[in-house]
């Protein structure tokens, strides 16, 4: 079942353009990345699809149109930004506002403040936590009611490496018990941790979307850097292997095929008359996917 | 409904903003009337009884002029308070993605404010009674009651002031620029709007001049002695004050404005 279908999503403040058509379909049990830089318009498709912003056309549907659209936000735990509470309030007193709202049946909340490690001070207000622990109440208040989609904005933005961690941690948990996760993130090593599926946005528009495996590329990048790139550029463009060059801080980024190693790209150029000065042959991560597809490129194939 | 009131009473119950105005208001109601007295009796105010102002049936308008300015000051506080602390804290958006529609969010907020209203207006009738009863020579249920109909207006009074915190909270979000509206636009703003759109720009008669929004709320529990003066004069004091009837209409009229331009307004804004 597809439990979210957007189609033609668009959105405008004044002149700038933070949405522009998105289109993207999430299947049950994905645990999807919605990844971009910041302004590419993820809390944006996060606030219209959780009836916080209007959109200016086009339309979306949760679990196939089953329910009205609060009905559907009922069934979604959500954390938009940062977490929002009462702050005079305690954890047990916001929680339960939450699950008022929610209709979900009188529950204590015991397993989900220990879930997040929240038990010890569940009677102090709101406002005397951390944002750590701040943040850690906003996930606790996602697992209300036992929804069957949670929906992650920047969920680590601002933590401590701890912190982070501990969040990150909360988040794959959650996702292995066969939950459907919407994840917005502009951290692209988080979403290669955590995720199944990527949507990657940029300035309002969809750029790629589809399972990790597929988006990433079994290519890999080499660093270099010598005395003279502009004929090492010339003289590796056309070299078997290489896919693509662009320049980075000065230096030169090779995109090779898997059959091209570092060693094979040192000997192409010393054969060539240029020592290098610098060699690094890179992970590949969705960090050099992701600057890949944003990045207007500078090649020189 | 009733699962709407309740949630608001689950937010504001132990804030303390909310708390701080539902005391003052209890604590003042009836010790403003009280200390009144003590000053009467201090500048030997030149009546034959001073006090006429607490037996029945005059003190109930007395107590319900007293109690306007209470309202003017702690409801409407409130009022706004309910509405931009919502928003400043960033819990609207969290009822709303929790799955309120903005209507029962809407609905909530305006229940809240009727319930504020009766029990400061049930609070109101109580006091007076007890008022009226220890001040009163002589007390008789016919003439304790006598004037116990002002407590329709004043349950509208209350209302009024906290629907339009309300209103101003909805349309600016902000908290201190929604506050600084709200008193200033009662305070002096709708006079300086009555005397340049009246005299300038309309020039239209006086007594239009008494249906604008503020006035009328005033005019629902208006300062006794400015009913009597009306009484024993005929000048052109006739239109300085709204009928009962009159204010109660067009203060029903400004409150339906206000709920749907606020209405209107929160339904297309976005959170």
């Amino acid at each position: 079942m597809n439990v979210l279908q957007i189609e033609g999503l668009s959105k405008n403040y004044g002149k700038i353009r933070a949405l522009n058509g998105l289109n993207l379909t999430i299947e049950s049990g994905q645990v999807m990345g919605l990844l971009g830089p910041n302004g590419s318009g993820k809390t944006t498709t996060l606030g219209i699809l959780l009836g916080i912003l209007h959109a200016d056309a086009g339309s979306y549907r949760w679990f196939e149109g089953q329910y009205p659209e609060n009905e559907a936000r009922k069934k979604i735990g959500a954390i938009l930004e940062t977490p929002n509470f009462y702050p005079y309030l305690n954890a047990d007193d916001n929680l339960d506002i939450y699950r008022k709202i929610k209709g979900a049946p009188p529950q204590s909340f015991d397993d989900i403040l220990r879930q997040v490690n929240l038990i010890e001070r569940r009677k102090s207000p709101f406002s005397s936590y951390s944002l750590g622990m701040k943040q850690r109440l906003a996930v606790a208040a996602t697992l209300i009611g036992d929804p069957d989609i949670l929906i992650f904005d920047e969920p680590t933005n601002g933590l401590d490496p701890n912190g982070i961690a501990e969040m990150r941690q909360i988040i794959q948990d959650i996702a292995s018990q066969g939950k459907t996760v919407l994840m917005a993130s502009h951290i692209l090593d988080e979403v290669e941790k955590i995720c199944s599926h990527v949507t990657i946005l940029q300035k309002g528009k969809l750029l790629a979307s589809g399972p990790i495996g597929h988006i990433l590329t079994e290519n890999s990048f080499i660093l270099l850097n010598s005395e003279n790139n502009d004929r090492l550029i010339t003289l590796l463009h056309d070299k078997k292997g290489v896919l693509n060059i662009t320049k980075k801080d000065n230096m030169i980024m090779l995109e090779v095929d898997k059959n091209l190693s570092a060693q094979a790209v040192n000997r192409l150029a010393a054969d060539g008359g240029i020592w290098l000065s610098y060699l690094e042959e890179r992970k590949n991560t969705l960090e050099e996917e992701f600057i890949e597809i944003t990045q207007p490129h500078h090649s020189f194939n | 409904m009733i699962n709407l009131l309740l949630l608001e009473w689950d937010k504001f119950k132990k804030n303390s903003v909310f708390r701080t105005m539902v005391i003052a208001y209890i604590i003042l109601l009836p010790t403003l009337m009280l200390s009144m007295q003590s000053i009467l009796d201090f500048i030997d105010f030149p009546m034959k009884s001073k006090s006429i102002f607490f037996e029945f049936p005059q003190v109930w308008k007395f107590m319900a002029y007293s109690g306007s300015w209470q309202a003017f000051f702690f409801f409407g506080f409130l009022g706004v308070y309910l509405v931009t602390s919502e928003f400043q804290n960033r819990t609207l958006r969290q009822n709303i993605l929790s799955g309120l529609t903005r209507s029962q969010f809407f609905i909530g907020k305006l229940l809240f404010a009727g319930a504020i209203s009766v029990f400061s207006t049930l609070y109101f009738i109580v006091i007076t009674l007890v008022l009226g009863y220890f001040k009163s020579e002589s007390v008789s249920l016919a003439v304790a009651t006598q004037g116990i109909g002002i407590s329709l207006r004043y349950l509208v009074m209350v209302f009024s002031y906290l629907n339009f915190g309300l209103f101003v909270g909805y349309m600016l979000r902000k908290n201190g620029l929604a506050l600084l509206l709200y008193f200033t636009y009662i305070i002096f703003l709708e006079k300086i709007l009555r005397w340049a759109i009246q005299s300038k720009l309309l020039n239209l008669e006086d007594k239009y001049n008494l249906y604008y929004p503020m006035n009328v709320f005033n005019d629902l529990t208006p300062l006794p002695l400015k009913e009597m003066i009306k009484q024993v004069t005929s000048m052109e004091t006739q239109y300085h004050i709204l009928s009962p009837n009159m204010a109660l209409l067009l203060a029903i009229g400004w409150n339906i404005a206000f709920l749907l331009g606020a209405y209107y307004r929160f339904k297309k804004m976005d959170l």
